[in-house]
């Protein structure tokens, strides 16, 4: 039986007016992501990936088309509905790892589960054992500045995993990083992907996530240049 | 609880700029607090001055008679007044004296007077009548013919210390009041609250030419606080229990002299104000940069799933923690400073004197008023000037601050 879609994007176009100038960022383009993928989106700068991720994670709306995740129309959500649906249902990984700095490891990744209102003894265990996963159970009361890029993208993951969403969405997650640690990082998500079946959504043009990934869609020119599950 | 750490730990994050942003409020809490302190102490100084001249902290009339003063308008059982007044610990010292409209006559000139009839030794206990005598003596503590007259009758009537005169009035009896006094002593012409041609004797003396028995047209009284005229003027009027009596603060016996403090202090308000709103621009200015660097952090927030009323609250925790640190500090540099001006003051250039005292100094009042209007206005100011900021951070796009840099 055929997993259901977590994402179903139809026809979405993404347009910015740059002074007079309309610049078309995304043509019309389809996307269906089903759950337990794990779908690189690839294609130079300027190509239409980042657009398209930021689409389909409700951060931002398309000029025109639908988009639906897991199950739900985001198109008529208003800006707090989409940041309770962002909180329930979406992890974000970002090529910057975008850590809060103020925030020790531990409450980094325990913030997303406190927006959600989960008990504090939940919470405490479900971070512990994430936090085990990614190999840092020992930097809990570390800070974001004291570590390294890689130790600080594996926060980032944990972050984005912790709630167990129906999506994780990875800007260029690897792009910081050098190819060694980048290539451990995907196996670990790989690996997550397989034993806990979380749908992982890539951007990049990295060739190392491309040739991991079981899915490859190339943009080019904010057109889909193909689609390939391997 | 997070976000209270939060925003502890966002503002020790940059301590230069918390640290310059905090002194910025501080210091308007200090400049506040020892405006408020100097004011309280000048404006105590002048209440005490004023009413220790001759007013008192309160009153005690017959009914009507502060409208509509009235030789027959008088306080009749002044024995069983005296005792009940006595009686209370509130009450440090009371005066009773008659007042009297009559006609002073010294060779060819005459001139309306106003009588005043008061027991020397009482007033010497709450009032400071005799440190405004500028010649002679004071009104004997026996019934005499010696009075003391103000340096506007004595101008009027060509008279000094020594000299007689007549004067004419009406007795309570109807009958004509006539009889001659010396003049014992002059009344300073600059430093006395006794501007108007004035007649002092002593009341018994009084009493007997006006034919007014044991009775006092009013009672001054004096209590240990001025500061609770109002309350304590109740107490006393709850004590005497007389509808007959009418028992009033200087706040009302000296309605127009209360008015124009209440309006030279709504001046120094003013003033203050706008050392608080010189602060709160100073703050916010802070505020809102701090709010710009952090744009892609809140936009990293939104995107997390961070509700925008959770972003407003955690700016605002960050501005009222500062305030609070700030308020916290400004309280401590205040006490001392406060402490400092309320036992060595400002020297005043020129001394200025009234009713025989002399002002050298400006001295500071400490009171809770001093700390708790400061630490109110601070935490408002901060309160208001946050909520822009907050609402900017709260609005922020989660996809173009993650673009920004």
């Amino acid at each position: 039986m055929e997993k259901e879609f977590v994402i179903e994007a139809k026809g979405v176009t993404k347009t910015y007016a740059e002074g007079e100038v309309k610049v078309h960022a995304l043509h019309p383009t389809d996307l269906a992501v089903r759950r337990g993928e794990f779908t690189a989106i690839a294609g130079p700068s300027g190509s239409g990936k980042t657009t398209l991720l930021n689409l389909v994670s409700g951060l931002d709306l398309p000029t025109s088309g639908r988009v639906r995740l897991a199950g739900k129309e985001i198109g008529a959500m208003s800006q707090g509905e989409l940041s309770d649906f962002r909180r329930d249902h979406i992890g974000l990984i970002f090529q910057a790892y975008n850590l809060i700095p103020v925030l020790t490891v531990g409450e980094n990744v325990e913030y997303v589960l406190l927006l959600r209102g989960m008990a504090p003894g939940e919470r405490a265990e479900r971070v512990r054992r994430v936090l085990e996963e990614v190999g840092l159970g020992g930097k809990r009361n570390r800070f974001p500045s004291q570590l390294s890029g890689g130790q600080q993208q594996r926060v980032a993951i944990a972050r984005a995993m912790v709630p167990e969403p129906d999506l994780i969405l990875a800007d260029e997650p690897t792009a910081n990083l050098d190819s060694a640690t980048g290539s451990a990082l995907m196996d670990m998500m790989k690996e997550l992907n397989e034993r806990r079946g979380i749908t992982f959504v890539f951007s990049t043009h990295d060739r190392m996530i491309m040739d991991k990934s079981s899915r490859l869609i190339t943009l080019k020119d904010g057109r889909v240049q193909s689609d390939t599950l391997k | 609880m997070l976000t209270l750490r939060m925003a502890l730990r966002n503002v020790f994050r940059n301590r230069r700029r918390s640290l310059l942003t905090g002194l910025m409020m501080a210091g308007g809490f200090v400049l506040f607090s020892a405006t408020i302190g100097l004011s309280e102490g000048t404006y105590g100084s002048i209440i005490d001055m004023f009413t220790r001249s001759r007013t008192g902290h309160a009153q005690v009339h017959a009914a009507g008679y502060l409208e509509k003063p009235s030789l027959y308008r008088a306080v009749s059982d002044m024995g069983r007044a005296g005792r009940v007044l006595d009686g209370l610990k509130e009450v440090k010292a009371w005066a009773p004296r008659v007042y009297a409209p009559a006609l002073a006559f010294a060779g060819s000139k005459t001139v309306g007077t106003q009588v005043m009839g008061i027991d020397p030794a009482r007033e010497r206990a709450a009032m400071r009548l005799e440190t405004q005598l500028a010649d002679g003596a004071f009104v004997a503590d026996a019934a005499s013919p010696g009075v003391v007259i103000s340096a506007r009758l004595a101008s009027a009537l060509k008279i000094k210390t020594g000299d007689e005169f007549s004067l004419i009035g009406q007795g309570a009896d109807g009958s004509v009041a006539n009889d001659n006094f010396r003049v014992a002593g002059v009344l300073s012409a600059t430093e006395s609250a006794f501007e108007a041609p004035w007649c002092l004797m002593h009341i018994d003396t009084a009493r007997e030419f006006l034919a007014l028995g044991g009775r006092a047209h009013e009672i001054a009284l004096v209590f240990t606080d001025y500061r609770a005229a109002r309350e304590d003027a109740a107490l006393a009027a709850a004590a005497l229990a007389d509808p007959g009596l009418d028992v009033q603060p200087w706040q009302v016996t000296e309605k127009e002299f209360y008015q124009a403090m209440l309006l030279d202090k709504k001046g120094g308000d003013i003033t203050n104000l706008i050392i608080m709103a010189i602060v709160a621009v100073g703050v916010l200015n802070t505020l809102l940069m701090a709010v710009l660097e952090r744009t892609r952090e809140y936009g990293v927030l939104k995107a997390l799933g961070t509700r925008p009323a959770a972003i407003f609250r955690l700016i605002m925790a960050e501005v009222m923690l500062l305030a609070l640190i700030s308020c916290a500090a400004g309280a401590l540099a205040s006490l001392g400073l406060n402490h400092y001006l309320s036992g060595t003051g400002i020297p005043i250039p020129d001394p200025v004197s009234y009713g025989g005292v002399k002002f050298t100094r400006m001295l500071s009042a400490v009171t809770a008023r001093t700390f708790t209007q400061p630490a109110v206005t601070v935490l408002a100011a901060a309160l208001i000037v946050g909520i822009f900021p907050a609402l900017k951070a709260a609005r922020i796009t989660p996809v173009k601050a993650l673009g920004s840099r």
